[in-house]
């Protein structure tokens, strides 16, 4: 009975230190984190293989990302699946599926859907959920198994799992607000991500690529619901001949992979 | 013949289907416009009246309403929550309930393929050789006519559709955020 409250103080003890440590330590181990999770959902849907397209998602990423002001290696990926998603792991991975890509007018409508997925790195939304599994799992078995926790493969499982289940919604309205934000500042049309959600609404409940989304995500009207009532109309727009610019090389990019 | 038949059943179901969603109401009372950002016309719209968005441009809607009324709204004016057939029309209904539905998918990324997929760090390493060097990026801002904005966006948090069904998933670790990007404006939405 002594030994097994004492472990459990002991338990407590490295929950606390742990936790006050983490802002020190925390963009290494986000990014390996980040890394084990990117690896698990491109083991069942691999990089498209076009490097020209790989560059340009990076290019567009790169451009919203860069009014981020965060310490990340941006990493950008599209990844070989008809399915209509896109994925953030911590520490800066970004995955969009060619099924979303190829459900998108414009370079303006990919640049939100990338800064919502910034958005969710930023905010650290997976990593939260992670991290604090993480940190229960190693106060239940101890503080000597926990103190090199470099099982990939239970953390492979574990974002696995909180992939296939997703987020809150709270979360899933914070990345669509501030993914907003982000590409406006970086000079994208705000109005494109209204296209996104219509894009979406219009896939329906019921079409097998956008299973996993739907049952991850708010429906596409609870998110416009809560878009438009965020002021997103006072927001500036850029000028349409830069739109049409970029969605005329948004539709070679299209062109550019199979 | 029976083909046909069919298709008439199923094209009707989808009209049905496609009715029920379009079924937005308006938030507040409103007058209808004539144009985006044009004047507005003499008809109105209460609150609580069926909207159905025929067109949109930007952040203009254009309706159409009861006896025959059509113009311009801003896309604040619509509400698909109060709407028949709002957003559980769509909703999977899935959300939120912390378990994990591990359906089959035809093709593409199922939770099942996440679940029982091997992983590739290979494909990981692989990224580093496409990500964007400075140079690439400002060309790329040049040649799309991308212009970064001096000022600082900030979008309101509206009152959350179904706050009170939310999943209890909130975390509580000390993990703080990453950017300089502000919480919830509103508060209580991440309170880490």
């Amino acid at each position: 009975m002594i030994g097994k409250t004492t472990s459990l103080w002991r338990a407590v003890l490295f929950f606390c230190v742990l936790s006050s440590a983490l802002p020190v330590f925390a963009q290494s181990d986000e990014e390996e984190v980040g890394s084990v999770a990117a690896a698990r959902i491109m083991g069942s849907a691999p990089l498209i293989d076009a490097p020209n397209a790989q560059r340009y998602v990076n290019l567009v990423g790169a451009s919203v990302a860069r009014k981020a002001d965060a310490p990340y290696k941006w990493r950008f990926g599209l990844i070989k699946t008809d399915s209509v998603n896109a994925f953030a792991t911590p520490g800066g991975f970004v995955l969009v599926t060619a099924g979303l890509v190829r459900s998108l007018e414009s370079e303006d409508e990919l640049a939100f859907v990338l800064a919502h997925e910034i958005a969710h790195v930023l905010q650290r939304h997976h990593y939260r959920v992670i991290v604090k599994q993480r940190l229960a799992e190693q106060a239940m078995k101890s503080v000597q198994a926990a103190s090199g926790y470099t099982q990939n493969a239970a953390l492979s499982q574990a974002s696995a799992q909180l992939f296939a289940r997703g987020l809150d919604k709270s979360s899933e309205y914070e990345a669509d607000r501030i993914g907003i934000e982000l590409m406006t500042e970086a000079g994208y049309d705000p109005a494109a991500a209204i296209g996104v959600l219509e894009r979406l609404q219009k896939l329906k409940g019921d079409d097998p690529r956008a299973e996993l989304l739907f049952a991850t995500h708010p429906s596409a009207f609870e998110r416009m619901d809560v878009v438009f009532q965020s002021g997103i109309e006072q927001l500036p727009r850029p000028a349409i001949e830069g739109v049409n610019r970029r969605t005329n090389r948004f539709k070679q990019f299209l062109a550019s992979f199979q | 013949m029976w083909k046909v038949l069919l298709r008439c059943v199923f094209g009707f179901c989808a009209c049905l289907l496609n009715l029920q969603v379009q079924a937005q109401t308006a938030r507040s009372d409103t007058a209808l416009f004539l144009k985006p950002d044009g004047p507005a016309s003499t008809l109105l719209v209460k609150a609580g009246e069926s909207l159905k968005v025929v067109n949109r441009q930007g952040f203009w809607v254009e309706v159409e309403a009861a006896q025959g009324k059509r113009g311009w709204v801003k896309v604040s004016i619509l509400s698909f929550a109060a709407g028949a057939g709002g957003p559980t029309a769509i909703d999977t209904g899935r959300m939120g309930t912390g378990n994990i539905v591990a359906t089959s998918s035809a093709r593409g990324l199922s939770a099942k393929d996440l679940l029982s997929g091997a992983p590739r760090p290979e494909e990981v390493a692989k990224l580093d050789a496409f990500a964007a060097d400075r140079a690439a990026v400002q060309n790329f801002l040049a040649s799309g006519s991308i212009t970064q904005l001096t000022q600082t966006i900030e979008l309101r948090v509206p009152e959350l559709p179904s706050k009170k069904s939310l999943p209890e998933r909130s975390d509580t670790s000390k993990v703080g955020t990453a950017g300089s990007r502000s919480e919830g404006k509103k508060g209580g939405l991440d309170d880490w």
